[in-house]
């Protein structure tokens, strides 16, 4: 029976070559509008997390606040807070070599690295900028920040003396590398330093504010002689950080674990909302095409009430009859969704040749999952198979004698 | 089974429609013995071709009973009647009603495609044995539109009888076809129920067809009025019969035979 409906529907089909193949030409449309704007928007969102954590840490291990966010403190009668802003004491990590030692030993983290941090001022000459001072091991942090990679001018280099400072930071207090600088502390610490490399991070607020320098030096510096105030982690897979993140706070309890997502909710809401409004979009596209699938097969039992009254007089069971439908509602979600694939890839194409020709070309790439390719390819051929329900009804419904009757 | 009629039918009532009713046949009692061939005449909507359409399990009675080889067809479902019209009955109607979308074979084999894998050699064979019997050799691979009335209607013929099924039903096999060309397709099906002995039952106005029945009976107004055996009565005696205006069987009873 499935055979012989495959055939009445494949002659039913190409009998009506048009039809047909308009209803081919609009799931394909819709198919590969959807392959197109799920891999746009996919890469697009790879992108957008590489550029966000790509160069940044994905979880960090912070010591925990030891003071409250705020306190009152009565005064007469009257309580008022005592600060506006809450109160935070200098917090550190004293004892991190431990730590450290054991992050490296973890197979699902790829670096950790020590940081020292704290603000300054830098002067050369008579201009002054407030910068970010980062003390670091430069073999850890390269694994996260490729300084090696993006030092523009000069050596990446921070032994000693020797600092690394961004290249906004170098135009405005027009620095060159071997330049010396000098830079104050708010507790009225100085010291001199010499710019070894100027690095660009591609990030402007980094590069007009931060300053890398050796760990120990930072340590001296900032009066954190031993400690350190955070260790940055890089994990392989981005989106296993709160799973790692969850292992972390297990292992190091008296610590506080982020991760990239908490620092970047809006990042990730905006990306959330994004998602949801493409697939609300294919979703769309998809009902659109099962409707026009269903309005021609609906039509076309109108169309062959005579070849179906006669194939039920001469003994197709409803069953048969309605399998015909279906089967034309699949042949053409198979043949419409494979053409889909093949034309979504040619618009992907096109669109990055029209991007590159019209001297945009986009800065990142569009992969297409073979996940959701399949999904879509999947979900589209069920489509047009539950398009075609209706008019299967509609045929089985429909009693021979009638047609026999009215010739 | 040889003692039971192939086909019986008891007080067999049929009415269309729901708010207004039209009984078409009224308690219908009669049987058919195996390898009969009968002719049902009887003037435009007499309910010949109703009648016909239940015989052929198209249609079911409003109430009574029809049986086939004693088995109660009320009792099947929409299912086993599609696949009980495939296998036992073969239909030949007015207009030929063939698949536009296929060729001569391809049309003569549906019946067999309908609940069967890929047919067969021998299904094959006797595909193109049939058209070759009714003189379409030729034209096997041809699309039907391609075909003459005649053509098409003998195509249909070959395809009602693929499944070689023991009762072939016809509901004005020649209707639609000009005197010459529906001549030769009544020599075709006495050919064919001579060889096989298939049992037949066609309904016609046309009386020289009805006179070579083995039986007529005559319906009007949706009940049996005449039955005539012209092979037992002979010819004269069975115009006489169906040209006067009085009906032979009182009730659907008495033509049991």
């Amino acid at each position: 029976m499935f055979r012989f409906a495959l055939r009445m529907a494949w002659r039913f089909l190409i009998t009506s070559r048009s039809q047909m193949l308009l209803v081919i030409l609009g799931i394909t449309v819709g198919v590969s509008i959807q392959i197109f704007l799920s891999s746009l928007i996919s890469g697009l969102q790879a992108d957008l997390i590489q550029q966000t954590v790509g160069d940044a840490p994905h979880i960090i291990i912070a010591p925990e606040d030891r003071t409250p966010s705020s306190f009152l403190l009565s005064q007469g009668n009257l309580v008022v807070p005592l600060l506006a802003s809450p109160v935070k004491e200098e917090s550190k990590i004293l004892s991190w070599q431990p730590i450290q030692k054991q992050l490296l030993q973890r197979q699902d983290i790829r670096v950790s690295s020590p940081l020292v941090e704290g603000s300054g001022i830098v002067q050369k000459e008579d201009l002054k900028k407030n910068v970010i001072l980062k003390g670091v091991f430069l073999n850890y942090a390269d694994l996260i920040y490729k300084l090696k990679e993006r030092t523009r001018e000069g050596i990446t280099q921070i032994g000693g003396n020797n600092i690394l400072v961004g290249k906004e930071l170098a135009s405005d207090l027009r620095l060159n590398p071997g330049d010396t600088i000098s830079i104050v502390m708010p507790s009225g610490k100085q010291g001199r330093f010499i710019v070894s490399g100027i690095f660009d991070l591609e990030n402007k607020a980094t590069n007009s504010s931060w300053i890398f320098m050796d760990l120990p030096t930072a340590q001296t510096l900032l009066d954190k002689e031993g400690a350190i105030s955070i260790i940055e982690i890089q994990i392989d897979q981005v989106f296993q950080s709160e799973n790692i993140a969850q292992k972390l706070k297990q292992e190091f309890t008296q610590y506080n674990i982020e991760t990239w997502q908490t620092r970047n909710q809006q990042l990730l809401s905006a990306l959330r909302s994004q998602s949801l409004s493409s697939y609300m979009i294919q979703f769309f596209v998809l009902l659109a095409v099962t409707l026009g699938i269903a309005s021609v097969l609906v039509v076309s039992v109108t169309q062959k009430i005579r070849e179906i009254g006669i194939l039920k007089a001469i003994g197709t069971t409803n069953t048969g009859v309605s399998l015909i439908f279906l089967m034309q509602g699949a042949i053409l979600g198979v043949f419409g969704s494979s053409l889909g694939v093949l034309s979504g890839f040619l618009l992907i194409r096109l669109f990055q040749q029209v991007a590159q020709a019209s001297g945009g070309a986009i800065s990142f790439s569009i992969d297409v999952n073979l996940f959701s390719l399949l999904l879509i390819l999947t979900i589209s051929i069920i489509a047009s198979i539950l398009a075609a329900i209706s008019p299967a009804r509609q045929a089985t419904k429909l009693v021979p004698i009638e047609v026999i009757r009215n010739g | 089974m040889d003692n039971l009629p192939l086909i019986e039918l008891s007080k067999v009532n049929k009415i269309y429609g729901k708010l207004v009713k039209s009984q078409i046949l009224f308690d219908i009692t009669m049987t058919v013995p195996s390898g009969q061939f009968l002719v049902l005449i009887g003037p435009s909507g007499s309910g010949k071709s109703t009648l016909l359409n239940i015989i052929g399990a198209l249609d079911r009675p409003t109430t009574g009973e029809v049986f086939i080889q004693g088995k109660n067809l009320g009792k099947f479902s929409d299912e086993e009647l599609a696949r009980f019209r495939n296998q036992f009955i073969g239909f030949i109607f007015q207009f030929h009603y063939l698949l536009p979308e296929f060729n001569a074979l391809e049309n003569v084999l549906v019946s067999y495609w309908i609940h069967s894998l890929k047919p067969s050699k021998e299904i094959l064979e006797r595909a193109m044995y049939l058209l070759e019997q009714v003189g379409l050799k030729d034209s096997v691979r041809k699309r039907i539109n391609l075909l003459s009335g005649g053509q098409q209607q003998r195509v249909a013929i070959a395809r009602a009888l693929l499944n070689s099924p023991q009762l072939i039903l016809a509901d004005e096999p020649t209707g639609a076809l000009d005197t010459k060309t529906g001549e030769q397709v009544l020599e075709l099906l006495a050919q064919i129920r001579q060889e096989s002995k298939m049992t037949m039952i066609m309904v016609t106005h046309n009386r020289e067809v009805a006179l070579r029945a083995d039986r007529i009976i005559e319906l009007i107004d949706g009940k049996l009025c005449k039955e005539v055996y012209p092979k037992t009565v002979g010819l004269h005696e069975t115009i006489k019969i169906l040209e006067s205006h009085s009906c032979n069987l009182e009730d659907a009873e008495s033509s049991l035979s």
